[in-house]
């Protein structure tokens, strides 16, 4: 696996998630990779827009993002994020 | 069979996908043909292709329900979506790929990253170069970075993309963001944005190859030849602008604002939405582009 990125956000960044869990990292950054490792996010297809969501209980999913090319699409109440939507 | 008489509503076109057992096409259907916008001074009633009348919102359920298993099913899902608003059921001419974040390759980044993601953005490009209803595309970057292949791949395909391309950087372009933004037939900046360039051998990173320094420099040079092939800027330019010392706290390059960007010839003209979305239908009125390759 390799994988070179050309970025301006250094490794310690990028790779926080991974670093903090060999060696202890700053509160903030270990904060927010415990807060973000406990939220898992599916992708859907609903009515051929692409739909990342986030999967509740009772078969219910709260739209996060939408990725579509269509502009159009982003002027759809049906997939504005925090929408809910049954899976 | 059934299904014509339940489809005399639509356009014929329309009929054909719905044939199949395809939950894209079955919502695509209760999306944007289904929920057709009355036109003005129509009234309650629309004629079909035939001169037929067909019957109203209301009755166009009814008929529905009592044809065809895939048209049920289509109504079942704007049921579990809810109220399907009259908003966003047309289609634009003009699409957008928006790239945020790292622009995510070979490796999937940890979640605290927003990415935007290859195997997202490749079929988009080639959905768009098929679909003869789109006419243009429209690139809005507002990107840190990211994978080198990645970024490379989706500028490879915008260049050779047979339709028009403009992009606009907005917010930040950043490193691999560069090519991806030289790559439009016009380019646009914000005059609040910025471009950061800057070498890939100090703030790169290879993950699983043991780099040596001539492994980051052919990299680099890859970038280089991308970019001063598809812009006004020389190479030359290009690396002094890349180990300039000053701008940077950790690295070596240089930051450039929005003018700047179009002063070095990396982007064609400062601008925003308007300018971006005009440039294009400009570019869309002048017809199809001749084929474009390595010259």
């Amino acid at each position: 696996m390799t994988a070179l990125l050309y970025s301006i956000y250094p490794p310690e960044v990028v790779f926080a998630d991974q670093r903090s869990l060999q060696d202890p990292a700053p509160a903030s950054l270990e904060m927010s990779s415990s807060v973000q490792a406990s939220v898992r996010y599916h992708e859907i297809i609903r009515g051929g827009a692409r739909l990342v969501v986030h999967k509740g209980r009772g078969g219910k999913a709260k739209v996060i993002r939408l990725i579509s090319t269509d502009p159009f699409d982003y002027l759809n109440p049906r997939y504005a994020p925090g929408t809910e939507i049954e899976l | 069979m059934r299904l014509p008489d339940a489809c005399m509503l639509f356009d014929r076109k329309t009929v054909i996908p719905m044939t199949t057992d395809n939950e894209y096409t079955q919502l695509l259907l209760s999306d944007r043909d289904l929920v057709k916008p009355q036109e003005p001074g129509k009234g309650q009633t629309q004629v079909n292709r035939e001169g037929r009348e067909a019957p109203s919102a209301s009755h166009k359920e009814e008929t529905v329900q009592e044809g065809d298993n895939t048209v049920l099913s289509a109504m079942e899902s704007v049921k579990e979506m809810g109220q399907v608003s009259p908003v966003g059921p047309q289609k634009s001419d003009i699409h957008c790929i928006t790239i945020i974040g790292q622009i995510e390759g070979h490796l999937v980044l940890p979640p605290q990253n927003k990415t935007s993601k290859y195997e997202h953005i490749i079929p988009q490009l080639v959905a768009i170069e098929q679909d003869p209803s789109i006419r243009g595309v429209l690139v809005v970057l507002n990107t840190v970075g990211g994978d080198v292949d990645a970024g490379l791949a989706i500028a490879e395909l915008l260049v050779t993309i047979s339709k028009p391309t403009v992009s606009l950087v907005l917010g930040g372009g950043h490193s691999i963001a560069i090519p991806i933004a030289v790559s439009a037939d016009y380019s646009f900046i914000a005059p609040t944005a910025t471009m950061t360039i800057h070498p890939i051998r100090l703030a790169g990173l290879v993950i699983g190859v043991p780099q040596t320094y001539e492994y980051l420099d052919k990299m680099q040079d890859r970038v280089i030849r991308f970019i001063t092939e598809h812009s006004r800027i020389k190479a030359e330019e290009f690396r002094e602008l890349m180990t300039r010392t000053g701008d940077l706290v950790r690295d070596v390059g240089t930051v450039m604002v929005g003018a700047e960007a179009v002063g070095v010839g990396l982007i064609d003209e400062v601008g925003g939405l308007s300018d971006a979305l005009g440039k294009l239908r400009e570019l869309i009125a002048l017809g199809p582009k001749p084929a474009k390759g390595r010259e």
